[in-house]
């Protein structure tokens, strides 16, 4: 099994999922409360990375990354290297990737919340920052739980977008789904094998608990009588 | 607070009609204020605009010194900053926060300290000291009322507003709360505003009662003079009296109207509408007595009728009387009455009350 690849797509989906995590609560909440009417416009714009090939994600990621580019320049200036092709390029493409796996669970969830809880707490004089904190996100445990699960377990397993803006670097970003195909191409069906089913079998632990979770008592208050 | 309310705006809807709203309630000599009506009059929304819940597109709010809306300067305070009391229909208890939490919710967003001894001294007043570490899924509908009037009292609002707050109570609980509602919120002196369309409900919490008809106010009142006397017809109507008989006037002098239906003449003590070809005389099922055949009385009009329908409704028992006019009175639950009888119906003359058509809404002053 190839463990660098292993440690190295763990390390991948772990910085991914952190910072959709950060970007995630903005937006969801945004997307969730908003009156905009051309909201659909950024909804279709965050669910694109659900349609679109890889290659075509993996190809805009690559322009607007590169070299000639502001946020490829910017980068250079500030660390003397280049985006594409750097584990730092890889994580972006991810982060874009599995936009759409952790920000609908989120906002469905923060939409949910019932209207009246939020009334409740700007009636008793609490700023939008303490509703968030205190109402909205404690009742909405479950769908945040899920977008941390959903682009954990999808970074995990992706194979086009890194193929086309990490490339293949030992170390550097050559992930599981790159390591298998390398195997395969090489006609190591063993170690293809073995490390196929690795992934599969953490795939669906991860699945697992997060369904097993939603179906299970999460918290305390919702016992319903004593 | 200092001074009173002034409530003075209007909002406009894509669809439907605008809500308009001109009220003054003093803070100092605080009161329980009842918005009555049927539902979609338009009461919910003026109670949601006095909490900021919804901006009024024109108009003003003032609360003694304070300005929270202006539509000509664009002042709009938002809810956390009026100190305002709300109480959801449904109550809207945090679900994931105890009794104790969310109690002292109000207190600890207001950043005050010392939480404990006013959530625990709301407790007691309320009758709910032993449930600090339930959850609200854990407690009866009444508890969670109790609960949710203790939150919006804690952080010393200086205006209560209550949506309905019977109507996620079923039962006994529901007669049980109705009165014991109104002693806590005696006992607490503040400021108090109600939306039902419960005319118990109105009458047991009520000092003052506002009635909201399609969006406009018609009438402001003591509640008990304003079910005697409705305004005009569409207030008796929403009001729920239970006899509005379409009548003529005979005659009228100071102090007595005589009117007549058919063949059958009222006399009533109240002057005649400006309009005297459309005139009904309101008479509450309640201010009916039935007699005997024989009984003669002064001052009181008498109406023969054959009973049609005995109805009971618990402590009351609700007639109907054939003839010209028909009328539903209510009697005591014991009385032995039973359909074909002859009756004596008993009218006092001060509870014939006659209504006209609505005099038109003078559309809103602009504000400043």
């Amino acid at each position: 099994m190839d463990w660098n690849a292993i440690i190295l797509t763990a390390h991948v989906a772990a910085w991914t999922t952190g910072i959709l995590l950060i970007i995630g609560f903005p937006l969801s909440y945004w997307l969730a409360y908003t009156k905009w009417r051309a909201k659909f416009m950024a909804e279709a714009l965050v669910a694109l990375p659900l349609v679109l090939p890889p290659t075509v994600l993996g190809f805009y990621v690559l322009i607007a990354i590169g070299p000639n580019s502001p946020i490829g320049q910017l980068y250079e200036g500030m660390s003397g290297k280049l985006l594409p092709f750097s584990f730092q390029g890889l994580v972006i493409a991810s982060v874009i990737y599995s936009l759409p796996f952790a920000i609908q669970p989120m906002t469905n969830a923060f939409a949910s919340v019932d209207r009246s809880l939020i009334e409740a707490s700007q009636c008793l004089g609490a700023s939008r920052w303490r509703t968030f904190w205190k109402v909205i996100l404690p009742q909405s445990v479950g769908g945040v739980v899920m977008g941390v699960v959903l682009s954990f377990a999808h970074t995990l397993g992706e194979f086009g977008v890194v193929l086309m803006v990490g490339g293949n670097i030992p170390n550097e970003t050559r992930t599981v789904a790159i390591s298998i195909y390398d195997e395969v191409q090489a006609l190591n069906y063993e170690a293809a094998a073995q490390t196929s089913l690795f992934l599969l079998a953490v795939s669906f632990v991860v699945l697992a608990t997060m369904y097993g979770l939603q179906h299970k008592v999460w918290t305390p208050w919702t016992v319903r009588s004593t | 607070m200092d001074g009173s309310l002034h409530i003075d705006f209007e909002m406009i809807y894509r669809q439907g009609p605008a809500v308009r709203a001109e009220l003054r309630m003093s803070f100092e000599d605080p009161q329980i204020w009842v918005l009555f009506g049927r539902s979609g009059s338009g009461k919910t929304t003026i109670l949601r605009a006095l909490a900021g819940l919804e901006r009024p597109q024109k108009g003003e709010i003032r609360a003694g010194p304070q300005i929270w809306l202006n539509s000509n300067a664009g002042v709009f305070v938002p809810p956390k900053d009026r100190n305002v009391g709300f109480l959801h229909q449904d109550y809207a208890l945090f679900p994931h926060m105890t009794v104790d939490d969310n109690i002292a919710y109000g207190l600890h967003a207001r950043g005050m300290k010392n939480c404990a001894a006013r959530v625990g001294r709301l407790k007691s007043i309320l009758q709910i000291d032993e449930l600090g570490q339930r959850y609200p899924g854990q407690i009866s509908g009444g508890q969670k009322q109790r609960v949710a009037l203790a939150r919006a009292l804690a952080p010393q609002p200086c205006l209560l507003l209550l949506d309905e707050p019977l109507s996620a109570l079923d039962g006994p609980a529901r007669g049980q709360v109705r009165s014991e509602l109104r002693s806590w919120l005696k006992q607490l002196g503040i400021l108090t505003v109600v939306v039902t369309h419960d005319r118990a409900e109105a009458m047991t919490l009520g000092d003052k009662i506002i009635v909201q008809e399609e969006g406009e106010i018609r009438q402001v009142g003591s509640v008990d003079e304003v079910f005697r006397r409705p305004a005009d017809l569409p207030t008796a109507r929403c009001l729920g009296v239970e006899n509005l008989v379409s009548v003529r006037v005979v005659s009228s002098s100071a102090g007595r109207t005589v009117v007549a239906v058919g063949d059958t003449q009222l006399v009533s003590t109240s002057p005649p509408p400006a309009d005297e070809r459309q005139i009904w005389a309101a008479i509450r099922a309640e201010a009916i007595r039935l007699a005997s055949h024989e009984t003669v009385e002064d001052q009181a009009n008498l109406i023969d009728a054959q009973v049609t329908g005995v109805y009971p409704e618990g402590a009351v028992t609700r007639v109907t009387l054939g003839g010209e006019p028909s009328l539903v009175c209510s009697v005591l639950a014991r009385s032995s009455l039973s359909r074909g009888q002859m009756v004596r119906a008993v009218i006092p003359a001060e509870e014939v009350h006659l209504v006209g058509r609505p005099v038109p809404v003078e559309p809103i002053k602009k504000p400043g």
